[in-house]
């Protein structure tokens, strides 16, 4: 037990040349940059504010007030001579932000057709202008789809998705879940934003099998869970099957299993995760409760850092962070 | 390529003598923003041949995330009343006026209305009640305000009462949160009263009308029978207002016009010396037609713009918090809301505030848009809901206006009426932005 505090504690102090917010935004602009006429920045960054503002009114549930501002982005999108990969990172982004839209406001078909449109955009803009940071957003449109999936209470299939994005994110091409769009080649892996995406995603995988622990799916998930294990061709890195045991440990009553598990995934490294740490922490509280409530509560504290730490969630993939 | 909204206002430069720099004080006003720049950042983005290239990249950024910014070839008069459309579609509240009772105690020469005893009786008060559960249950609603007016809404206590427990109750079925408002001329807002309308109606603010100091609104606000009304009204908002159990905002309203504009700071000067700064928020509003003459009383604009900047730093001066600048406006008012309804005591039904129980609109009223009884004609909202394309097509003089964004027009009626409602604020918006700086200013030097 004290050990597990201790990892936790370690995994929630910042590591040195961990990327923030701002490095992504840069390395992405710059990226763009090399590609689009400097004439055509300004155009970027005025939809790119415009789009804010939609989505924030559609987060607020102001669905009329949403559409008026993507249509202003659509009029401005016409009314400008813009090079053809500005046009295109424009529309990509447009379509998945329109994608949200669609999904809240429960126009279903409408919001899968916009992340497919993105898909195809992005890979255009990969293949055709090497805008390769775009596959982060590729990842991201996986992650939406994810929750679309789960909306509609497709848990394995939102499951299956996002196994795949994180078997993507460890340089497994083949893993990539829509091969029609596949791009014609990958760039490198290993990079911190890799590996943050692909924490992201076992984020987002843990929070389905946390929410489905206790309920009438939980065997569902588990027998998914159990193939997916079992069809992971690359090697996964270690703190992703450290945490995908503990998360079966959890489904299967296994409470050793559990801060087994946690201790394992949080000291193979998931410093730069905390929505996983998070996750992870949760389950070890509830099975502590029982055995020893001192050390719950000690949990919790680390738990509370944790939600602080969602300031870090660089903004490339912050879309994806669950509420 | 980018041009400066026509939306943006700048003052006159100041000299920042901290910093020994001159500046303008910037108001953005299609998201209401306010920002400080320098005169030389100003002086490229007024330039004639100005395309935001010159501009330093984060200055640019900055100023287009609040919109002074805008692309070169947008149609800026059509994304404000479309923006404006959206949002009157789009308030998740459904806003409801009741005046429960047609009664008042005073006789104010500039109000148009003609009171009586009338008090919404059980028959209308059922079909409201069914109304608003029945509109609720649609599920379209966040939140439902009730607005309390008169006449004199505390005359009908009992009836306020009543709908309020049935409104909490639907709201509650409905999932929507509940609130409630007050206009009320203060002769029967007791410690009592007040504790009630906070505990058991949901009130959450009160508006009480104060015309100047005691030798000025006795001259206009006094009783049917020609009494004076400042004392009781004065000390009610006393008491109430220095209550530790009563929280609900109160905010205080001055209308203004030739015969009591040397006496709002004689009021603001005892208000301040019974330590209602902080309590209390004070304005003042320009008195305007009622369906009557009331308007040909009123202080010509320009110098009523200048009065009321003066008013407003003497505001501050003494430590009372207001409103220096306008927000971004939206919803111009109730008139424009797709769910802003007016219900009366005669259980008629209106979409403006300022129509009912006014002869001078006929003995059907002309403003009228149906009853409790026979249900609202949706047609008949027409007049004011087509108020935004009136603008669009350049009939009314708001569409080349630059504080289209943070007026909203004004006023529909009175622009429906051939009179111009465009408030002070269109001539002393520049002096407003300095004062609102010099305040910011005042608040750091001095942290509460």
């Amino acid at each position: 037990m004290a050990r597990l505090l201790d990892t936790a504690q370690r995994a929630l102090q910042p590591a040195s040349g961990q990327p923030d917010a701002a490095s992504f935004d840069r390395q992405f602009t710059e990226e763009l940059m090399r590609i689009v006429p400097e004439t055509d920045i300004i155009a970027l960054q005025a939809c790119a504010l415009r789009r804010k503002t939609a989505l924030s009114h559609a987060r607020q549930g102001a669905r009329r007030q949403s559409a008026q501002v993507f249509s202003e982005i659509r009029q401005l999108l016409a009314g400008a001579r813009l090079a053809a990969p500005t046009q295109l990172t424009i529309s990509s982004f447009l379509a998945s932000a329109e994608a949200y839209h669609h999904f809240k406001f429960n126009e279903r078909g409408e919001d899968t057709a916009k992340l497919m449109l993105s898909l195809r955009l992005d890979r255009v803009l990969h293949d055709r202008y090497r805008l390769e940071s775009i596959d982060i957003h590729r990842l991201q449109t996986v992650s939406n789809f994810a929750r679309m999936k789960k909306a509609d209470g497709d848990l394995p299939g939102a499951l299956r998705l996002l196994w795949q994005g994180i078997l993507y994110c460890n340089a497994d091409r083949s893993a990539w879940p829509f091969p029609e769009l596949a791009l014609r080649r990958t760039g490198v892996r290993g990079s911190a934003v890799w590996t943050t995406m692909a924490g992201q995603l076992l984020g987002e995988f843990a929070l389905i099998i946390s929410e489905t622990q206790s309920g009438p799916r939980r065997g569902e998930v588990m027998a998914c869970l159990k193939s997916l294990s079992a069809d992971a061709g690359a090697p996964l890195p270690e703190a992703c099957r450290a945490a995908v045991s503990a998360k079966h440990a959890l489904l299967s009553g296994d409470e050793t299993g559990v801060l087994a598990g946690a201790e394992h995934a949080l000291s193979a490294g998931f410093h730069d995760n905390p929505l996983v740490c998070l996750l992870l922490l949760r389950d070890a509280r509830q099975v502590l409760e029982q055995t020893s409530p001192r050390d719950a509560k000690i949990l919790v504290k680390l738990m509370d850092q944790a939600r602080a730490s969602f300031q870090r969630i660089p903004k490339l993939l912050l879309e994806a962070a669950p509420a | 390529m980018l041009k400066l909204s026509k939306y943006c206002i700048a003052s006159e430069p100041f000299g920042d003598f901290a910093s020994g720099d001159t500046k303008h004080v910037l108001l953005s006003g299609r998201t209401g923003e306010i920002r400080v720049i320098g005169a030389q950042g100003w002086d490229l983005l007024s330039a004639p041949d100005f395309s935001g290239n010159d501009l330093p990249g984060d200055l640019r950024y900055e100023l287009m995330s609040i919109e002074a910014l805008v692309p070169e070839q947008e149609d800026e008069l059509t994304v404000i009343l479309d923006r404006n459309r959206a949002a009157q579609e789009d308030t998740g509240q459904f806003y409801l006026v009741i005046q429960p009772t047609a009664s008042c105690q005073l006789g104010c020469g500039y109000c148009g209305q003609a009171h009586t005893s009338q008090k919404l009786d059980d028959l209308d008060t059922d079909r409201l009640v069914t109304m608003v559960s029945e509109k609720l249950e649609t599920g379209r609603f966040e939140h439902f305000q009730v607005g309390w007016f008169g006449a004199e809404p505390l005359n009908a206590l009992s009836k306020i009462y009543e709908l309020s427990v049935a409104f909490e109750k639907a709201a509650a079925k409905a999932g929507c949160s509940y609130g409630a408002k007050v206009v009320t001329n203060g002769m029967k807002l007791t410690v009592p009263t007040a504790l009630k309308l906070a505990r058991e109606a949901g009130v959450r603010l009160v508006e009480i009308t104060l015309d100047g100091d005691r030798e000025f609104h006795d001259k206009r606000r006094f009783t049917k029978k020609n009494q004076p009304s400042f004392d009781r009204i004065y000390g009610n908002l006393l008491k109430v207002a220095t209550h530790p159990d009563i929280d609900f905002q109160i905010n205080i309203r001055a209308n203004v016009d030739e015969h009591n504009v040397e006496g709002v700071f004689a009021l603001i000067d005892r208000l301040a010396s019974d330590g209602l700064q902080e309590r209390i928020r004070f304005y003042t509003a320009p008195v305007h037609s009622w369906g009557n003459d009331a308007h040909l009383q009123a202080v010509e604009l320009a110098r009523y713009a200048k009065w009321e900047l003066n008013c407003l730093a003497y505001l501050v001066n003494r430590g009372f918090r207001s409103g220096l600048v306008p927000n971004r406006k939206n919803v111009v008012c109730m008139a424009a809301m797709k769910n802003g309804l007016l219900v009366d005591a005669y259980g008629e039904a209106f979409d403006c505030t300022e129509v009912s129980y006014v002869p001078a609109y006929g003995s059907d009223n002309t403003y009228k848009i149906g009853t409790l009884a026979e249900g609202i004609d949706a047609n008949k909202r027409k007049i004011f809901s087509e108020y935004l394309g009136n603008v669009k097509s350049g009939e009314l003089p708001c569409a080349s206006c630059e504080i289209l964004p943070i007026c909203g027009g004004s006023c529909p009626k009175q622009w429906n009426e051939g009179l111009t409602p465009c408030p002070p604020t269109k001539l002393n918006i520049r002096g407003r932005l300095l004062l609102h700086y010099c305040a910011s200013k005042i608040r750091e030097e001095i942290p509460a």
